[in-house]
C-alpha cells in the first residue's frame, strides 16, 4: 500500500506544481504584456525613447523567466518572444515603420503563451 | 503543463475503456493497466526526442502521470473484487466440462482456429481429452485436462520421492555468488575444493557450478579461456 499512498501523492504534487505553474506563467504573462502595454501607448504618443526604455526593462524581466519557460513551454513560442523583443526594440530605435505592427505582434506572442497552457476544453481537445 | 497532464488522464482512460470493450484477445501476457502504459509509455518517451523544440518536461510529465496511474489502479484493483471486476472482467471458460461453451466463444470473438492453435500450443491434438479452457482476464488460455488424460502423479502411484530442493547457483561464469554460498551454509574453502575434485585448478576455470538441498551438484568447467 506504500506504493500507492506514494503514487498518489506524488499525483497530488504534479498537479499543483501544475496549478502553480499555471498561475506563475498567466502572472509572467500579464506582467509583460502589461509593459508592452504601456510600450505601445508610448510609440503611438510619440514617444520613442521612453517605448524603447519600457520596452528593454520588459526585455530583462522576460530574460530573468526564459530559462523557466523554455523547460515548460515550446521552444519555438518561447523563441518567437524573445526574436519579438529584439525586432519591436530595433524597429523602435531606427524609427522604422514596422515598429507598431512589431510591438503588436510582440504582445500577440506573449498573450500566446499564458493561452497555450489555459485550462480550457479547445486545448484539451 | 497542466494541459499534458489532463490529456494523459484522458488518453490513459480512454484507452483502459476501449481495451476493455475490445475484450482479452488484444491483452496478451499483460494486465488491461499495464498494457496501456506499455503502450503508451513508448510513445511518450519519444515525444522530446524525436522533436527537440518540445521541453523535456512534455515527456516527462506524461511519465509521471502513468507511473502514478499504473500504480494506484494496480492498487485499487487489488483492494476492490468489483473494481477489478469492471476493468478486468472475470475469467471465462471456452470449454466446460468437456464441451465448447459456444456463447462464451462468441461474447470473447475466440474462433474455432485460436481455439485449436491455443490448444495444439499445449501439446494437446484432441479436443475432447480437455475438460476446461479458461480464457483468463490477461488473455491467457489455460487448460485442463480430463481426469483420465491427466499425467499420473507420485502420490498417485505411492511411491515416495525425496525433496532435493532448489538448485542454487553457486559460481557463475568463474564469479563466486557468496549469497546463495551462505544461504547453503557452505564456506569458500569447501568451494574451492569441490572445484579441484572436479578437475578444475580454480574458482575462475569455472562455467557453473550448481547445487541443490540434497547436496547434489553440476559442475560445468570453462571451454573457453
Amino acid at each position: 500500500m506504500k506504493k500507492e499512498l506514494f503514487a498518489g501523492a506524488l499525483l497530488l504534487v504534479l498537479i499543483g506544481l501544475c496549478a502553480w505553474n499555471l498561475w506563475y506563467l498567466s502572472r509572467m504573462c500579464t506582467q509583460l504584456d502589461d509593459a508592452v502595454a504601456q510600450a505601445e501607448t508610448s510609440y503611438a504618443a510619440g514617444d520613442p525613447a521612453r517605448t524603447t526604455e519600457t520596452l528593454r526593462a520588459a526585455a530583462a524581466r522576460w530574460s530573468d523567466t526564459e530559462d523557466y519557460a523554455h523547460c515548460m513551454l515550446p521552444h519555438e513560442s518561447t523563441d518567437a518572444v524573445t526574436e519579438g523583443f529584439r525586432r519591436a526594440i530595433r524597429t523602435v530605435e531606427t524609427g522604422d515603420a514596422s515598429a507598431a505592427a512589431d510591438i503588436a505582434l510582440l504582445r500577440v506572442r506573449i498573450q500566446g503563451l499564458a493561452d497555450g497552457e489555459r485550462i480550457t476544453l479547445g486545448n484539451i481537445f | 503543463m497542466a494541459i499534458i497532464l489532463i490529456r494523459t488522464l484522458i488518453i490513459f482512460l480512454a484507452l483502459i475503456v476501449a481495451m476493455r470493450l475490445m475484450g482479452k484477445r488484444q491483452l496478451g501476457e499483460l494486465e488491461l493497466s499495464e498494457l496501456v502504459v506499455a503502450v503508451l509509455i513508448a510513445d511518450i518517451a519519444s515525444i522530446p526526442l524525436q522533436n527537440p523544440s518540445l521541453p523535456l518536461s512534455y515527456g516527462l510529465i506524461p511519465l509521471l502521470v502513468l507511473f502514478c496511474c499504473e500504480l494506484i489502479f494496480s492498487g485499487l484493483t487489488y483492494k476492490s473484487i468489483h473494481l477489478r471486476k469492471l476493468l478486468y472482467g472475470r475469467p471465462n471458460f471456452i470449454i466446460e466440462r468437456g464441451r465448447i461453451a459456444q456463447q462464451a466463444m462468441h461474447r470473447n470473438r475466440f474462433t474455432l482456429d485460436e481455439l485449436t492453435q491455443e490448444l495444439r500450443n499445449q501439446g494437446i491434438l484432441d479436443i475432447a481429452s480437455v475438460e476446461y479452457a479458461v480464457l483468463e482476464t490477461n488473455g491467457q488460455l489455460n487448460i485442463i485436462l480430463a481426469p483420465a488424460q491427466q499425467p499420473v502423479t507420485a502420490e498417485q502411484m505411492h511411491i515416495g520421492v525425496e525433496d532435493t530442493g532448489y538448485f542454487s547457483i553457486l559460481i557463475n561464469n568463474g564469479r563466486i555468488l557468496r549469497d546463495n554460498l551462505r544461504r547453503m551454509g557452505r564456506d569458500e574453502r569447501w568451494l574451492q575444493k569441490q572445484v579441484q575434485q572436479r578437475g578444475a585448478q580454480c574458482i575462475e576455470d569455472v562455467y557453473l557450478l550448481m547445487m541443490n538441498d540434497a547436496g547434489q551438484i553440476y559442475f560445468a568447467a570453462k571451454e573457453l579461456g
